[in-house]
């Protein structure tokens, strides 16, 4: 049921996997002894991860079994690795990333006292995501599924005496929680319907010619609710609709974090993972629809949001989400379209394609915003900066990179490009989301023109903002080499060693090429126009300023459904179960007991009474009684 | 003299030196100690010694009676071994954390509750395995009753209340298994013997209505030791009110003996029973029972010791959702599951007793920042929490997926029957799970600190045993097969045909 | 020399002891209790000798007694919980004299050798008469025993109840088996037995007589509806006599009513139906009767005396398996078994009662308080014989507790059986009562530690000791009591 082990190429992968672990494990028992050793030691265990993720670029694709978990009989749930060009390219974008984030943290984190529990969690986490990428079956998904749950916890709750970051993380991890409960059960449902295997290559052979084959054609709903199952992973992880509530507040954690957890990495892995099963989705062309719209509306949704935020990184944030929702649209999209015309999707595939380009420039944005914030002695507020483009002109320069391929600047940026694919795949399989997304593109476009003018056009508003200077060379270097990598990902050339995906239909069709242009005219000139010069915001959109009130929606039902609900049960619970199986037998025997003792209550003669009535009962009951109940 | 009559022999011995005057702690960790280690040899030397043989390893018995045949008989399988090394692994820990201003009575009372259950877990023959389990009844009473915290007349009720529901539950399950020996040896003499009885139930298995009937009386009889819903109000204020050692003990350990119970004695000799339509059905209501309305109930608790001993009630949940569905998996999963809840909860009452001394209250939202100053302290509870809310490479989550994937081993099959349904809605119970224990973690150790709470980091001393139970969690969380390979054939003879 | 010497033999210590005491009042109380218990440890040795060697009854006793398993074990029992008591005399006489006129108590040491051989004639009748003789004569010397502390007028009250009562209650019996002879022609029980095999016989005299038969033993072993007058008689009795009365005069009863069921539900009994459903039906309201009032009792001496009725049911119970095969005991033997349990725990719970009373305790609870700090000793004792009594697992009381239970599932009495169940749980509730007092810290009046004499100690602990053993290790009890099922069913057909 596990795929043919190739032991050559086991060594590397599992090395992948237990350096961080390994890491994480000594910093937690030896961080007395290490004290700032342990950050070098996070560091290089990252170095060297991103160095073995080079060299597997260019291994051949296998199925390794990494290490054992439970083997009982023919049962078994093993970590096994699947290395392709997926695996391969998500691993180069974790590791490069993940290094980078490490090294701009050693500056960011420089004097806080929580800097050791900092980097080991960062530890814990590339452990956790490396072995998302590696997962060759969905339980090892799961297992580091949640695992990457619980170091985002502790990364977005580091500061957690702020009351805000303790609320958040446990926000996030609940609301994770939610989503895991339906991945599971999709993970069942898949796991009986393919006999036990649930192993991606045994499920893609399951449903070439297994027992899931028919089961597409015979047993619909079943296999559009398992799609759905599988997928509800993704919206927790991803933060679609309806779950997406957390990932604006994961922003209390260190911008660092934001940069690489909450943007580049973790919160792609349910794209990931969806296109990791993508031939579960193209096996129900329902889900599909359902999870394209889902996608798109979050985007949709999440772009209005962005546009009346105030909070740099909150803007950053939504912007992150309206992104993740383009690329489940394009999951989506694309399996409407294979499941419609029959024929298998090429190695492409505009999902990952737009996951890599926005990893590495929403990381870039994200700690550009965190040098900014560095700068402006952590202040996030965009209305208290502007101006800073002389004051920090590296910041500045990449920044505005990073602006260009998020609003998707034609031809240069490599933003541009994985959205055109989404588009170009959109207009084919489904008008109304390709106009959907081209409306969205137009909003990006157009808020981000507007933090990036108020931010660093103008003059400062503040004293904070007038003092602000370039960050130090650890932080900036970052910056750099993200700004590099981002350029360098428009050229075909490194996508391709990437094995980053070429969107699979070459050629853009014309309307969409011109519908995404205009929309980022239209968009950033507004904002353009609209924010020039401005101290405070023309616009003032309560609902979108507000998200749509989604937080008082779901306070209002948590309230509700669970601590009323739990109040009432618990109210019954003690009345009628501990009422009727404890307290009533008891109450009925005290009672009893208390009647029994007027027979011996100490009377002379009523005790001879009771002598006599008693010979008389025994006399009725052998008797007439007894006699009667015939034995 | 088989090694594991020593097993059980030396925490009753040691109880009996402390009594005559022996130094408290020092024999009874010293016991705990010796004996973890013998444990742990038997452990080691378990794949050798039951090698090539069907039945128990390091097997002996002593004739009491004849007919009924009753003998003193010890023997361990894999499932047998995994319990006595949690009961040692946690007696070693609850005797260790008890302080040295505590009575001896505390560590003969621990050490009493640990023998029984050692004696229940290793005993051959049922009559003992009945036995040894009484024994712990006047310990956790008087414990309970004189040593509890909260109010007198409070923990007194409590005491009163956790002793006669027991004490009823257990003649229940006495009636039971005497109605099991009975027919088993239809017509000839009496025997209490597992291995006989076994043999018997391969021989000539009982009609299958009856079996069921049988199997009922015993599911209310053990259900009742387990606190299995609608079975359970003793439980939650019992571990809430008993002294700390007593808490780890029954909860972490003790409880487990109605599950192993019912499948030592119910499965393997009423395998059709367990099968047949209304025992399933009443089981899964009654387990959901736990899973769900418990899991509410725990959610509404405002006191620390409140939320884990539901919480505790509600994880039996998923055990008895193993023994529900009955494949290899789930019950070698549900074995597991048994194991991994005795360490965690053990560890976080220990956790809990700890912050009572040092703070004086267990209220949530009295309590808060404790992260700041005890932050040894808040990553043992951590581990703790996390373990028991099911989290992958803690040991809970390997028995709990083993359960679940156990319940969907109808392969090919594309619509869920009552088993596919229960695990759906003890999936939401793991979600129900980390609401209450995140927010308990939220109030306790996060946030600012309350003015006057303060608590520091355990001495390294203290904090070895409480390290100890950490360690296992993510041991056997990371390689759950150690303890799995452990269990070679045994369970398969429980499952049902 | 046979078995019936040594009866006669201690018969005339007795009344040499009565004698002694009227002409020679010089004679010391220790001397009287050396002689006394001297006299019946001999007669115990003695008897454990002639077993060996003579099992026959004089020529002439023949036709009245018999010596099978049963009776053997019972003389010896009576034997055994004879000295007991004269120990257990010997160890409250201190206070016992505050309460005697003139500081006599020697009638309290020669009374029970006249019991003694009363209970031992009464383990081997064979026909109704001696049955009769036997159980008077134990019953008056009861009387006299019950109210012998005449200054406490507790026991002048049970002293005049039980008189007045046992007395109807006697009636009663003279009458049962005035009917039983009148319908079955045979005072003998193997007479009766052949009368009640033979479909001829008339039912319903017989019937009538069964029933008053029955009340009336039912009195001496205080079952359901006749158990009324023990809280008193055991409250207000001294404490000797109380465990005289609750474990020997049970015990004597018991092996009575053993020989009747026996007899009444004999291979083709015609009454056998009835008998067994009248057992039944007593033996659970006797079980519900005995623990539901006590758990109010605040009198650890009174709370004993409702356990004797509650533990009265379960040997009702017990003899209602009668004709079981699946246990090597006839239910004549659990019986037997039951009790042999039953004597040292009972024991053990009067003698630390008696013990508290010497050292100035009352015998409520609230007494009881502290005293593991006062003599953990004691306490640990005293809680093995609460939890024995209890009927917990690895002790004595839940071997008996086990073959009545076992007995009532193999005849499927499911009623019986709950009224057992709840009983038992009840019992965890009056028996742990005193238990949590003994080791709750808030020490009560007087909290200076108990001084325990060697004797006592070392009787208390022996009898600790039996408890754990026959709990454990039961095998030499039950092969003793094997075929213990009584010759009168072989002598039927």
């Amino acid at each position: 049921m596990t795929p043919p082990a190739q032991e050559t190429s086991a060594s590397l992968p599992t090395l992948l996997l237990l350096l961080p672990f390994l890491t994480a494990l000594s910093i937690l028992i030896g961080h007395k002894l290490l004290k700032g050793a342990s950050v070098v030691l996070s560091i290089a265990s990252a170095a060297l991860c991103f160095v073995i993720s080079l060299m597997l670029l260019d291994a051949r694709d296998s199925a390794p079994i990494l290490l054992p978990f439970i083997e009982i009989g023919k049962f078994r749930i093993a970590l096994d690795a699947l290395i392709d060009q997926q695996s391969r390219g998500m691993m180069f974008i974790v590791t490069s990333i993940g290094l980078l984030v490490h090294l701009f943290s050693l500056g960011y984190m420089k004097d806080d006292e929580g800097k050791v529990r900092f980097f080991g969690s960062l530890s814990l986490f590339m452990f956790s995501m490396t072995g998302i990428v590696l997962a060759g079956n969905l339980f090892m998904m799961f297992i580091f599924w949640e695992l990457v749950g619980l170091s985002s916890y502790l990364l977005i709750g580091h500061w957690f005496e702020k009351p805000s970051a303790a609320e958040a993380c446990k926000k996030a991890f609940l609301t994770n929680r939610i989503g895991d409960f339906g991945f599971m059960i999709g993970i069942l449902m898949l796991f009986m319907a393919n006999h036990g295997d649930v192993s991606f290559i045994g499920l893609k052979s399951g449903f070439a010619e297994g027992p899931l084959h028919e089961m597409t054609q015979t047993h619909t709903t079943f296999m559009m609710l398992a799609a759905l199952g599988i997928f509800m992973g993704a919206v927790g992880k991803s933060a679609q609709f309806p779950l997406h509530v957390w990932l604006p507040d994961a922003m209390e954690g260190p911008t660092p974090v934001s940069a690489l957890i909450h943007a580049a990495t973790m919160v792609a892995a349910g794209v990931f993972m969806l296109v990791r099963c993508s031939f579960v989705i193209e096996a129900s062309p329902d889900a599909a629809t359902i999870i394209a719209w889902i996608g798109g509306l979050t985007a949709l949704m999440a772009a209005l949001m962005a546009t009346q935020q105030n909070d740099i990184k909150r803007v950053l944030a939504y912007s992150t989400l309206s992104q993740l929702g383009y690329m489940v649209m394009a999951v989506g999209l694309l399996a409407i379209q294979v499941s419609v015309s029959h024929h298998e999707a090429g190695p492409g595939h505009p999902a990952m394609f737009h996951l890599y380009t926005h990893a590495f420039f929403k990381a870039m944005l994200f700690l550009g915003s965190g040098a900014i914030i560095y700068a402006c002695h952590h202040e996030q507020n965009i209305w208290k900066m502007g101006g800073l483009m002389k004051h920090m002109p590296v910041t500045f320069a990449t920044f505005a990179i990073g602006t260009a391929s998020l609003m998707g600047v034609p031809f240069i940026t490599s933003g541009f490009w994985s959205k055109e694919s989404i588009l170009g795949v959109g207009f084919e399989a489904c008008r109304p989301l390709f106009w959907v997304g081209v409306f969205t593109a137009m909003l990006t476009a157009f808020y981000m023109t507007r933090m990036f003018v108020i931010t660093f056009l103008g003059k400062p508003r503040t004293e904070n903002a007038h003092h602000a200077v370039e960050a130090p060379i650890i932080m900036v270097l970052p910056l750099v080499v993200l700004a590099a990598l981002t350029v360098l990902s428009t050229f075909e050339s490194f996508n391709r060693l990437l094995a980053a995906m070429i969107p699979n239909h070459a050629e853009g069709h014309p309307t969409v090429m011109i519908a995404s242009i205009a929309a980022l005219i239209i968009g950033s000139g507004a904002g353009f126009f609209l924010y020039k010069g401005k101290d405070s915001d023309p616009l003032n959109i309560k609902l979108f300023a507000n998200k749509f009130y989604f937080d008082e929606i779901y306070a209002v039902i948590v309230k509700v459904l669970q601590d009323q609900l739990a109040w009432v049960v618990t109210g019954l619970e003690r009345m009628f179960v501990d009422g009727i199986v404890a307290r009533l037998p008891a109450f009925i025997a005290v009672r009893l007991g208390s009647a029994a003792r007027v027979l011996t209550g100490g009377h002379l003669q009523a005790y001879t009474f009771l002598l006599g009535a008693g010979v008389l009962m025994v006399i009725y009951l052998v008797v007439f009684v007894l006699p009667q109940l015939g034995h | 003299m088989s090694p594991l009559e020593i097993v059980i022999l030396l925490p009753l011995l040691a109880a009996l030196a402390i009594w005559l005057g022996a130094p408290a702690r020092a024999t009874s960790v010293g016991a705990a100690v010796i004996n973890l280690l013998i444990v742990l040899g038997l452990v080691f030397g378990f794949q050798a010694a039951s090698a090539g043989k069907a039945g128990f390893a390091f097997e002996s018995a002593r004739i009491v009676l004849d007919n009924p045949a009753i003998t003193f008989g010890v023997g361990a399988d894999g499932v047998a071994l995994i319990l006595t090394l949690l009961t040692s692994l946690v007696t070693l820990a609850a005797v260790w954390q008890i302080g040295d201003d505590k009575p001896g009575i505390y560590h003969i009372s621990s050490l009493l509750i640990a023998a029984g259950a050692l004696g229940a877990f290793l005993s051959t023959d049922v009559f003992f395995l009945y036995a040894f389990h009484e024994l712990a009844l006047i310990p956790t009473f008087l414990m309970i009753g004189l040593y509890g915290h909260g109010e007198p007349e409070h923990r007194k009720a409590v005491a009163w209340k956790t002793t006669i529901y027991l004490g009823a539950g257990s003649l229940v399950l006495l009636a039971g298994l005497m109605w099991l020996v009975l027919e088993f040896s239809g017509g000839g003499k009496l025997t209490f013997d597992l291995q006989a009885l076994r043999a018997q139930a391969a021989l000539t298995p009982l009609p299958v209505e009856k079996q069921a009937q049988i199997f009922f009386v015993l599911l209310l009889g053990f259900g009742t030791l387990v606190s299995l819903f609608p079975l359970h109000s003793w439980a939650a204020p019992a571990y809430a009110t008993a002294p700390t050692p007593v808490a780890m003990l029954h909860s972490g350990v003790l409880k487990k003996f109605g599950l192993y119970g019912l499948l030592r004695i119910a499965l393997p000799l009423l395998p059709q029973g367990a099968q047949v339509a209304w025992v399933q059905e009443t089981l899964l209501f009654m387990l959901l029972g736990n899973i769900l309305v418990i899991g509410l109930v725990t959610i509404n608790q405002k006191r620390l010791d409140d939320v884990l001993a539901n919480s505790s009630v509600m994880h039996m949940g998923y055990i008895f959702l193993g023994l529900a569905a009955g494949t290899e998996i789930a019950l070698r999963g549900a074995v597991l599951l048994m194991f991994a809840h005795g360490v965690s909860i053990a560890l976080l009452f220990a956790l809990a007793g700890r912050m009572r001394n040092q703070l004086g209250t267990l209220e949530l939202n009295k309590l808060g920042g404790l992260g700041e100053h005890a932050p040894a302290f808040t990553v043992l509870f951590a581990f703790g929490a996390f373990a028991s809310i099911g989290l992958p490479g803690l040991a809970n989550f390997a028995g709990e997926v083993m359960v679940f994937v156990g319940s969907f081993m109808n392969y090919g099959s594309a619509s869920f029957g009552a088993l596919q349904w229960a695990v759906v809605v003890s999936l939401w119970g793991v979600v129900m799970s980390a609401v209450y224990m995140l927010r308990a973690c939220r109030n306790i150790f996060h946030g600012s600190a309350m003015t006057g709470l303060f608590m520091r980091d355990p001495a390294l001393s203290q904090r070895l045993p409480l390290i100890m139970l950490a360690a296992v969690l993510l041991i056997v969380g990371c390689c759950p097969w150690l303890l799995l390979n452990l269990l070679k054939s045994d369970l398969a003879a429980v499952v049902a045909p | 020399m046979s078995v019936f010497s040594i009866e006669v033999g201690l018969a005339i210590l007795g009344l040499f002891l009565l004698a002694l005491e009227a002409f020679m009042p010089a004679t010391t109380r220790r001397a009287l209790a050396g002689i006394s218990m001297g006299g019946v440890a001999l007669a115990f040795l003695l008897f454990l000798w002639v077993n060996k060697s003579a099992t026959q009854m004089p020529e002439f006793l023949q036709p009245y007694q018999q010596l099978d398993t049963l009776a053997i074990f019972y003389k010896g029992f009576a034997l055994l919980i004879t000295f007991l008591v004269l120990w257990l005399t010997s160890q409250c006489a201190g206070y016992l004299t505050k309460y005697t006129v003139d500081g006599r108590l020697s009638e309290m040491f020669s009374l029970p050798l006249i019991v003694c051989p009363g209970m031992m004639w009464m383990a081997g009748a064979k026909d109704l008469v001696t049955v009769f003789v036997s159980l008077e004569l134990v019953t008056v010397s009861f009387y006299v025993l019950v109210a012998f502390t005449r200054k406490s007028a507790l026991a002048l009250e049970a002293g005049v109840k039980y008189l007045i009562l046992g007395a109807l209650s006697t009636g009663i019996l003279v009458y049962g088996i005035a009917w039983v002879y009148g319908a079955t022609g045979s005072l003998t029980f193997e007479g009766i037995a052949k009368a009640l095999a033979n479909p001829e016989t008339v039912k319903l005299p017989v019937l009538l007589g069964a029933a008053l038969l029955l009340a009336g033993l039912g009195f001496k072993v205080a079952a359901a509806p006749f158990h009324m007058w023990v809280p008193d008689v055991y409250q207000g009795a001294p404490i000797p006599v109380t465990t005289f009365l609750s474990v020997g005069s049970k015990a004597a009863g018991f092996v009575i009513l053993t020989r009747v069921i026996d007899t009444f539900s004999i291979q083709g009994s015609i009454i056998a139906p009835e008998v067994h459903g009248l057992l039944l039906i007593a033996g659970a309201l006797t079980v519900l009767l005995g623990s539901l009032p006590a758990i109010f009792q605040t009198s650890v001496k009174r709370l004993l005396a409702y356990s004797s009725i509650s533990h009265a049911g379960y040997l009702l119970l017990a003899l209602s398996a009668h004709g079981s095969t699946r246990l090597d005991l006839s239910s004549g033997g659990v019986v037997a078994f039951y009790l042999a349990t039953y004597l040292p725990m009972t024991v053990l719970g009067f003698l630390v009662l008696a013990i508290l009373r010497i050292n100035g305790g009352g015998e409520d609870v609230t007494d009881f308080r502290g005293l593991a700090k006062r003599s953990p000793l004691l306490a640990l004792i005293m809680t093995i014989a609460l939890a024995s009594l209890a009927g917990l697992p690895l002790t004595a009381g839940f071997m008996g507790k086990l073959f009545v239970f076992l007995g009532l599932v193999d005849q499927a009495a499911w009623g019986a059986l709950g009224c057992a169940v709840i009983g038992a749980a009840a019992g965890f509730y009056y028996y742990f009562k005193t238990i949590l007092a003994m080791y709750s810290s808030d020490v009560s009046s007087s909290s200076q530690p108990i001084p325990l004499n060697l004797w006592t100690k070392a009787g208390a602990i022996v009898l600790a000791v039996t408890i754990v053993i026959l709990g454990v290790y039961p095998r030499p009890l039950q092969s003793m009591l094997m075929t213990a099922p009584a010759t009168v069913s072989a002598g039927a057909h």
